[in-house]
């Protein structure tokens, strides 16, 4: 269950909670409430004639919509629901798992290591299969002739996590121009 | 031993506590930290520990996870 589900559960029960602990004090005429004083007979009444709007086919615009948004939020939560969740470590082999911040250092490591890459930033995602999808975006001086940068960088930090053994399934790279004073470092 | 992020790889029996292994009923996870200069691959180094244990686990699916990798310190230094 993912942490958004899981805090619409937590709010859920809450509110049942709630409604169970008023049921409790208004059925037994706690504390000077009574069921008499609950506005029921106006809240049937809404009810009755929404059922009935909605079996003739004459509910207005505004319903409908929200009714569909209702019915499309409740799909999209199922199939989220549905969804295995992302692993959080990278599958090496059978068993065999390097935790995320192994890979973004090393990733880190190397591609700062590269000429003319200023600074970097590197984002790695797990998935079920073996290695990693990785999100490299380096920095780089303005006005530079980016696609060779790129290529070296890819083949550079290919070359390290290859060497290493660090499994990644998909690399993607992007170079970001920034002047170098607001960059991690100035000079490669 | 890697001990987790949170400190969380541990497994406690008594009064006792052992870090970098965490024992359940039906699986076992070592945590191991890598030290640079790496003799092998990562993936072998894991495996390889993988191997060994998995025999003295009682059945247990074992996993190995590599949690960090650090730099030896020179001893001349």
């Amino acid at each position: 269950m993912s942490v958004f589900n899981r805090l619409v559960m937590i709010l859920l029960f809450a509110g049942l909670f709630v409604l169970g602990v008023y049921m409790v004090v208004y059925s037994f005429d706690l504390f000077d409430y009574s069921l008499n004083s609950l506005p029921i007979s106006d809240f049937s009444s809404g009810l009755k004639s929404f059922i009935t709007n909605a079996e003739d086919g004459s509910l207005s615009a505004v319903t409908i919509i929200v009714l569909v948004l209702l019915a499309i939020l409740g799909l999209i939560w199922f199939i989220a629901e549905l969804k295995p969740p992302t692993p959080r470590r990278v599958r090496m082999g059978q068993g065999t798992y390097v935790t995320r911040d192994v890979v973004a250092e090393e990733i880190s490591k190397v591609a700062e290591e590269v000429p003319d890459v200023l600074g970097s930033s590197v984002n790695v995602k797990a998935r079920r299969s073996p290695g990693a999808q990785v999100d490299l975006e380096a920095t780089v001086r303005r006005g530079e002739d980016l696609g060779p940068i790129r290529s070296n960088l890819r083949s550079t930090v290919q070359e390290y996590l290859s060497e290493r053994g660090l499994p990644v399934s998909k690399l993607n790279v992007k170079l970001v121009e920034a002047d170098p004073r607001q960059t991690k470092t100035r000079v490669q | 031993m890697g001990r987790g992020r949170y400190v969380e790889a541990a497994t406690y029996e008594g009064s006792e506590k052992v870090s970098g292994v965490v024992v359940g009923p039906e699986d076992l996870e070592i945590h191991i930290v890598v030290r640079y200069p790496l003799p092998r691959p990562i993936p072998e180094i894991a495996e390889s520990i993988r191997e060994r244990v998995a025999p003295e686990a009682g059945g247990r699916k074992t996993t190995v996870v590599v949690e960090d990798l650090e730099v030896a310190e020179d001893e001349r230094l």
